[in-house]
């Protein structure tokens, strides 16, 4: 197709750094020739900047000065309710905001880049966004490699309401994640399955992934929304230590887990991890916190596999793997797996007493 | 069973994956069905009215309303427990077909019903 007939694509970057604006539109990547990027350092100038002439996407900066960037984003809702706009945060962690820009409509939520490698994850996600307006969905196949995060696909697939698997692969090992319609369905990881295989290749710091056609799963272990699975992944990444490389199915994976008990209340959904036990199949313990009587616990680990093996004898349902208990004011998670045992008590608003 | 537990089921099946489910009082079983052929009957009863009894015991800090998902390799059972201590439990498939909005509203909708 000749060049000339090619769509033009119209950002707007948003950020009080006159230097990240420089270096944004100055950048090899961003003077390819069906891009323009125009600039604003507060919301005022990108307001008359979107009164002039409205653009595709506009990538705005969180944390801003006067009117910070969920401000204005909250703002664009009502004064232009279908902007498509990427957020930059410096802290991705920040799961309160992230939360908020997500609720706004903000359809990615990324670090903000600081590197090459960094820009060349940005560029490739606006790449992948403006190919996503352009060109109509086949609804299945290939669809395309991006040099991006895990997260920011699976978030893509998710909001787009697609059905899709999520082919990873890094060192030799394979992952894949299940997406129905929106829904993250299904996850497996080595030998890991469900959402520990999910938290495990979402906290991956590299490696290769493509985007297939979707085809059922043999199962579905994941029922969790994908809002949640994300921020908890989110969550787990950041406070497991991001500089790692966590291998699949190893003890990297998990220890991300175990970060849960350390975790800062994760305040958009008001829950606050109360007690947590990681042990190993033969009852080791890995990890603990507030756990008030350890024997009670690995106790309660070994009654409840005999009790689910009794229960299920005679049917075709298979080996137990976890239950979750939710009540008004709190929630418990247990997981037996082959490998390890995990127990998760959480409360929703003021301490609860363990069950 | 029950006019109101019967009425208030009647309004929700079928449901799409369901295999079996059963409505239980503390110390007795109101009403078991498996409703696929898959499954036997008695085992099946057995196993809901097992797992039922295993949760109660999970919390013990008095009679609350509380939900209950039970994952098994095959399938998973979803549980729901009312302050009065009358259970309903939903044995599913565990696969992407089961109507999961429809599970959860008739889960949350026993926990709500006024009297059983």
């Amino acid at each position: 197709m000749p060049e000339e007939t090619e769509k033009r694509h119209e950002f707007l970057i948003v950020d009080d750094d006159p230097q990240f604006l420089a270096t944004v539109t100055q950048s090899k990547q961003s003077s390819r020739a069906h891009w323009a990027f125009r600039t604003a350092t507060n919301h005022l100038q990108a307001l008359e900047q979107l009164k002039a002439q409205p653009v595709e996407i506009i990538l705005l900066d969180v944390e801003m000065p006067v009117m910070d960037g969920i401000e204005f984003l909250r703002l664009l809702r009502q004064s232009h309710p279908n902007q498509r706009v990427v957020m930059l945060s410096p802290r991705v962690g920040d799961e309160a905001a992230r939360k908020t820009a997500m609720e706004l409509g903000a359809v990615l939520y990324l670090e903000k880049p600081w590197t090459p490698e960094g820009f060349q994850c940005l560029f490739a996600a606006l790449e992948t966004l403006t190919t996503t307006t352009t060109a109509p969905q086949s609804g299945s196949g290939f669809r395309g490699m991006m040099q991006v995060g895990l997260h920011d696909v699976l978030q893509m697939e998710c909001l787009g309401r697609k059905s899709s698997i999520l082919g990873v692969s890094t060192g030799g090992q394979r992952g894949r994640i299940f997406i129905r319609e929106g829904a993250i369905i299904h996850a497996e990881y080595g030998q890991l399955q469900g959402e520990m295989a999910l938290y495990g290749l979402l906290g991956l710091s590299g490696g290769e992934f493509n985007l297939l056609a979707y085809a059922e799963p043999s199962r579905r272990t994941i029922s969790d929304q994908y809002e949640f699975l994300l921020m908890e992944a989110a969550r787990l990444r950041d406070e497991g230590g991001s500089s790692s490389s966590p291998s699949i199915g190893s003890v990297g994976s998990l220890d991300s887990h175990v970060a849960l008990e350390n975790a800062a209340p994760t305040e958009a959904r008001g829950v606050r991890i109360e007690e947590t036990l990681l042990c190993s199949s033969a009852g080791e313990v890995l990890h603990q916190s507030k756990c008030e009587s350890l024997e009670a616990r690995l106790e309660l680990f070994q009654k409840l596999e005999q009790q689910m093996m009794q229960a299920s004898k005679g049917t075709p349902s298979g080996r137990f793997h976890r239950v979750s208990v939710d009540t008004s004011a709190q929630r418990l998670l247990l997981q037996m797996q082959p490998t390890y045992k995990l127990l998760v008590r959480s409360a929703l608003s003021a301490p609860t007493s363990a069950p | 069973m029950t006019h109101s537990v019967e009425k208030f089921l009647a309004s929700y099946l079928p449901i799409g994956g369901l295999a079996a489910y059963s409505v239980e009082f503390p110390n007795a079983v109101l009403v078991s069905e498996c409703l696929t052929k898959s499954l036997y009957p008695a085992s099946t009863a057995q196993m809901l009215t097992h797992v039922v009894q295993v949760g109660r015991t999970l919390l013990s800090c008095g009679e609350q309303a509380a939900q209950y998902c039970w994952t098994f390799e095959g399938h998973r059972v979803h549980v729901a427990s009312r302050t009065d201590g009358v259970c309903l439990a939903l044995l599913v498939e565990n696969n992407p077909n089961v109507q999961m909005a429809r599970v959860q509203e008739v889960l949350q909708g026993f926990i709500d019903l006024p009297e059983v």
